[in-house]
């Protein structure tokens, strides 16, 4: 899922400066599961906004509301009247959600409250890690299901750098090296040969690399 | 605005400290606003409480929990520690600063005069800070 | 394929040989590096030029041919960390127009390691990928996209490996990647650990490493306990036992404790000189270029 995190109050405060009413929009689907943007934080920033506000000298009108998904129209829809009402939308989805209601509201200011940060899993208790990054072309058959390319810092594909430890990232003390994890996986289920090739350089193409994304299934479209 | 009595709020784990006495002791405080509110484990109280607390007027919030590995619910008194920690640390966000809100963990099954004294010690330090949020 | 610089052909006659560093440092005037050509220009066969290893300095590739100017081979330092396959490319081409005749392939430490740790990264192709490429440049005179080098192109192409990085098996398995892709030299990570580093030779030189490509021992001499105690806290490729910061801790003042970490590095040179596949020695003096010549004093 899409992992994100709230933005400080006095980041929120600096963007919404100079709006009287505005609706906390949040999203029902991933930022829920996260705890960044669901319903329960939308009523905590709003009620965090409205006090900052205040002390900040123009009392913010705040309208709460959450919906099931905002980066679908189907959803988006049921908060047509509440921003319609409002000066602008301060989103609690992530960046898609944000800008699918920026685009299908062109005359309202859409803001984005969190930061998105990574596609991850929840690892432990309000622990989540990142796991991929979208890069278009799948190679986690080749690596025992661990990803080289997100969990590598230099997203190296033929085998660890000289900062790795068994224990640690050359990056940071508390991140697990990938390729000590895929090294041991591979000799686990019997597949180390994978290793001994030489991978070539990748192709970024279908990666953000490549430009803007989009992918079109001609078959669903009539 | 200035002159508007001290609000304070106090959430009360039932098992530490009852009902009677938290009332007994906001009545006799004349001229602030104490709410007590009583809560059938500390750890029911959750950020949108504490934060809307403050929303509404409160210049200091007290959790009183139970004493440390006395929670019936195992780890309650816990998390409403962290809470208190993430809310105090959103105040700072906000701008009201750090200090507001405060964990009182009796150090003994029922310490009634501990959490008393406590509470009249914070009392006397959220008096002293600058009003938090007039409406 | 043959190739002509001193360091290939000093690998192809069998010859031990020592090899130094040159970090550049942050300016564009070369009076301020030129200082150390003097001790560069005796001993070592060919001399290292880092490459923003620790953020942004001259470039390693005019460093380069800095030395070539003061008759000084270079080994031309390359990380993937900064440049995408056009660039590393392209770069190759232009050092090998320039006169520069040997290629050392990193991955180089990541940008958040460094003094520019807001950069961000390009690590398109990884270390291996760069040693291969390099190969197809030298055998088969292609880039990477398939087009032709016009005219001839041709550099000897070395790799880095960490005796330290553990499990064995793991490591081994990189070693013979790099051999495998094209690297004809090893220089290591700086060797404290005599035993150790002996264990990782020896695993080596059973896997016909040691047959294929010239390796060749990092040391480096520490300055300082506290300069010790930093890059033991902050680089994890770097394996400082505790038994010589005590040693650097007991030796006493900063005089005491610079001639100490000298002592340590000579003492390390000649217990690891003679170890059986061992082809040389990199002297890593991570910009303290003046100790050269004491420490060249021990590899001989």
């Amino acid at each position: 899922m899409i992992v994100a995190e709230r933005k400080t109050i006095p980041e929120l405060i600096e963007i919404l400066k100079g709006q009287k009413k505005v609706l906390v929009l949040g999203c029902g689907t991933c930022v829920t599961v996260c705890l960044a943007g669901g319903e329960r934080e939308v009523s905590i920033i709003s009620s965090a906004l409205r006090i900052a506000s205040r002390l900040a000298g123009f009392s913010l009108q705040i309208e709460e509301l959450t919906i099931e998904r905002q980066c679908d129209n189907v959803f988006i829809e049921k908060a047509a009247e509440a921003i319609e009402r409002n000066d602008a939308v301060l989103s609690l989805g992530c960046g898609a959600g944000v800008q699918a209601i920026a685009e299908r509201y062109p005359a309202k200011p859409v803001y984005a409250g969190l930061n998105t940060a990574f596609l991850g899993i929840l690892e432990e208790r309000a622990v989540w890690t990142e796991k991929c990054v979208a890069c278009g072309a799948c190679v986690l058959h080749e690596y025992g299901g661990i990803c080289p390319i997100t969990r590598c810092a230099k997203h190296m594909l033929n085998g660890p750098c000289g900062g790795s430890r068994e224990d640690r990232c050359e990056v940071l003390p508390d991140r697990p090296c990938a390729w000590q994890l895929i090294y041991q996986r591979l000799k686990g289920i019997g597949q180390l040969d994978r290793l001994k090739q030489i991978k070539p350089p990748k192709n970024w193409n279908a990666s953000i690399h490549g430009g803007l994304r989009v992918i079109v299934r001609e078959d669903h479209r009539i | 605005m200035d002159n508007r009595p001290l609000k304070i709020y106090l959430f009360f784990c039932s098992n530490s400290f009852d009902t009677d006495t938290a009332r007994r002791y906001c009545a006799a405080r004349e001229g602030e606003e104490l709410k007590a509110i009583s809560l059938p484990c500390s750890g029911k109280v959750d950020l949108l409480y504490l934060i809307k607390a403050f929303e509404t007027g409160a210049d200091g919030v007290m959790v009183i929990t139970c004493k440390q590995d006395a929670c019936r619910y195992l780890e309650g008194n816990l998390r409403a520690a962290r809470r208190v920690e993430a809310v105090d640390s959103l105040l700072e966000e906000i701008g009201l600063g750090r200090g507001r809100i405060k964990v009182i963990k009796p150090k003994e099954e029922v310490d009634v005069e501990q959490i008393i004294r406590e509470v009249d010690n914070f009392r006397a330090k959220i008096s002293g800070l600058a009003c938090s949020n007039s409406q | 394929m043959t190739q002509d610089s001193k360091l290939a052909q000093a690998i192809e006659k069998g010859a031990f040989i020592v090899t130094a560093e040159l970090l550049p440092h942050a300016t564009a005037e070369l009076t301020v590096i030129e200082k150390v050509f003097g001790v560069l220009k005796d001993g070592p066969i060919a001399v290292n030029v880092a490459d923003n290893p620790h953020g942004p300095v001259l470039s390693s590739l005019v460093g380069s041919v800095a030395l070539i100017r003061e008759n000084i081979e270079p080994i031309y330092q390359l990380v993937t960390r900064d440049r995408n396959r056009i660039a590393l490319q392209s770069d190759l081409l232009g050092a090998a127009y320039l006169g520069i005749r040997n290629v050392l392939c990193l991955s180089g430490y990541h940008q958040t390691l460094t003094t520019s740790f807001e950069a961000g990264n390009s690590f398109d192709i990884d270390s291996i990928q760069l040693i291969a490429a390099i190969k197809k440049m030298n055998e088969q005179g292609v880039l990477l996209d398939g087009n032709r080098i016009e005219g001839r192109f041709s550099m000897l192409i070395g790799a880095v490996a960490n005796p330290y990085l553990a499990p064995l098996e793991l490591n081994i398995l990189r070693v013979t990647k790099k051999v495998a892709g094209g690297a004809r030299f090893i220089q290591t990570q700086a060797v404290f650990d005599t035993e150790r580093f002996q264990q990782w030779l020896e695993a080596a030189r059973e896997e016909g490493i040691t047959e294929k490509v010239a390796i060749l021992a990092g040391v480096r001499p520490l300055e300082s306990v506290g300069e010790a105690e930093k890059l033991r806290d902050t680089l994890t490729d770097l394996s400082i036992p505790e038994q010589v910061i005590e040693r650097l801790k007991a030796a006493g003042d900063e005089k005491a404790q610079k001639k100490e970490g000298l002592a340590i590095c000579r003492e390390v040179i000649k217990k690891i000189r003679g170890m059986k596949g061992l082809r040389g020695i990199h002297i890593l003096s991570g910009g303290k270029e003046s100790v050269l010549p004491e420490l060249m004093v021990a590899t001989k």
